[in-house]
């Protein structure tokens, strides 16, 4: 029998994968070669220390750390699948009435869109959903100023009537855009947040008692400073204005309630006061992004599970006000404990 | 009840049942993500990424495998996901492991590293062998088992098996060359 044979039989001696006659001949051979049988015994030394390897238990249990998110339905749990499929999956009931609300404003919309023979329709379906959907809830009146507010160079396309409204505002172009062709999709994306904002506050049921995490891939808010008078001028300007000195008051009684999971649903995201919070499903706090100023919306995603990537944009219809003035990204590595400004 | 009454009344929308399977493989679970991922915090994520899937995916188990083979695959997934994408924001300056599976691997190892300790060696291994051994160590799996559980043809399971063997044992002895005792 030839060493690099015994060799293997050495192997798989360790592993009980030998034969009484194979063990046999194995045993012949390592008493007559010292070599083999030296090698051996390096072998088995080895294989002794990997059996005793130390035995290694959990810091606390896993399945109650995750238990909170087990009890959510188990279609919304977060899921190891690609990002973009859930997204699609994200309270469907929303998209359903979204849907909905398209179709209604389409038909109220038709005389308008004869005058605006150039509108990209697809565009217009896919926006005027949230438009209707806060006209149903916010005053017509309100409704212009925050258009405003949001994007004041659009003022020019507002009209009294709320849809004939939605669809001229989406049909101008974005302003933001115009200042920064770099990210023309980053501010689109914005736009359809800063409806979203709106539309989620008038239609989403109230969040249950015990605060489960929704299982949102990616959301939008407002932050203001906590400091905010509710009674303040700003309150008048419109829903969202109005939201935004609220928002620090409701977020005293249901601290944390959007949460956003990472890809692999281990860690949550969520904007407290002026800051983005990483937590694990324990709800420690994993990390705490710099502090800003000013009145902004918060636009937060999970680029993958260490890295989460928030956008401020500025509210433009807060003069004079200090902090963020432009657009900003911001990228939060998990992993180097640190965010970077892109 | 026996695992087999879990899975089935699981499987059947049993929910305390599904907690039950999953406090049973947790520990398990997290000692394979701790040996492969080295490190205490990211074997948490991915144990607790682990049983959400199976939590999510008790439906497709077949009984013609075994559990916790099946267990054993989505745990393992998971982490090497996670070494990959750790290997993707790696620097090269980092004081990690550059491995490639290749060839010459166990040469590699020897002329850069030296591991003073059994579990330090176990960590410089390629991911694949480093998997192997945990399989066949710490989960005490039979050649079949690994096979199953890592979706390898069983020669593949062996080569792996033998060869991170061999690259141990050398780690090792350079550490012992060094003049340091383990």
């Amino acid at each position: 029998m030839r060493c690099e044979e015994v060799v293997d039989f050495m192997q798989r001696s360790l592993d009980h994968d030998l034969s009484p006659e194979e063990l046999t001949l194995m045993e012949e051979h390592l008493c007559s070669c010292s070599e083999c049988q030296k090698l051996y015994e390096d072998l088995m030394a080895l294989h002794l220390q990997l059996e005793s390897l130390p035995d290694v238990e959990p810091p606390k249990s896993l399945v109650d750390a995750i238990l909170p998110a087990l009890h959510e339905p188990k279609d919304s749990l977060p899921s190891p699948s690609p990002v973009q499929a859930r997204k699609l999956n994200w309270k469907s009931w929303s998209y359903w009435m979204s849907g909905a609300a398209a179709i209604i404003l389409l038909l109220l919309a038709v005389p308008q869109l004869m005058k605006e023979p150039e509108l990209n329709m697809a565009r217009v379906e896919e926006k005027a959903d949230q438009s209707l959907m806060r006209s149903m809830d916010i005053p017509a009146e309100q409704e212009n100023q925050t258009e405003m507010s949001v994007n004041p160079t659009e003022s020019e396309s507002v009209n009294g009537n709320d849809a004939q409204q939605g669809i001229a505002s989406l049909a101008a172009p974005e302003p933001q855009a115009k200042q920064d062709p770099n990210q023309p999709q980053t501010h689109e994306t914005a736009d359809k947040e800063h409806h979203a904002v709106a539309s989620k506050k008038a239609t989403q049921p109230p969040v249950e008692e015990q605060g489960l995490p929704q299982n949102t891939e990616n959301m939008s808010m407002m932050a203001a400073p906590e400091t905010i008078p509710e009674d303040t001028a700003r309150v008048e300007e419109g829903p969202a204005m109005s939201m935004l000195a609220q928002q620090p008051e409701e977020k005293k009684e249901q601290p944390g309630r959007e949460l956003l999971f990472s890809p692999n649903g281990t860690r949550s995201a969520h904007v407290e006061g002026q800051q983005v919070i990483v937590a694990d499903l324990q709800g420690n706090e994993v990390f705490r992004s710099h502090e800003w100023k000013g009145t902004v919306y918060v636009s937060v995603e999970w680029l993958d599970d260490q890295t989460v990537l928030y956008t401020l944009f500025p509210v433009n219809g807060v003069q004079g006000e200090e902090g963020v003035t432009q657009p900003e990204k911001w990228t939060i590595d998990l992993k180097q404990g640190q965010e970077q400004k892109r | 009840m026996t695992e087999a009454d879990l899975i089935r009344a699981a499987q059947a929308g049993d929910r305390d049942a599904l907690i039950q399977l999953l406090r049973n493989i947790e520990k398990s679970v997290y000692k394979t993500a701790y040996y492969i991922l080295k490190n205490e915090q990211d074997a948490m994520d991915a144990a607790q990424e682990a049983l959400i899937k199976v939590y999510n995916k008790i439906d497709t188990f077949q009984e013609k495998a075994k559990f916790s083979t099946w267990v054993q695959r989505i745990v393992t997934n998971i982490c090497i996901d996670h070494c990959r994408k750790r290997k993707e924001t790696m620097s090269i300056d980092e004081h990690e492991l550059p491995l490639q599976d290749q060839t010459d691997v166990e040469e590699e190892v020897q002329m850069t590293y030296m591991a003073k300790d059994i579990r330090e060696a176990i960590n410089l291994l390629p991911e694949q062998h480093r998997t192997v051994v945990v399989m066949r160590y710490i989960q005490d799996y039979s050649y079949n088992e690994i096979s199953e559980a890592l979706e390898l043809p069983l020669n593949t399971v062996k080569s792996h098996l033998f060869r991170a063997r061999q690259q141990l044992q050398k780690l090792l002895q350079e550490y012992q060359k060094g003049g340091v005792q383990v």
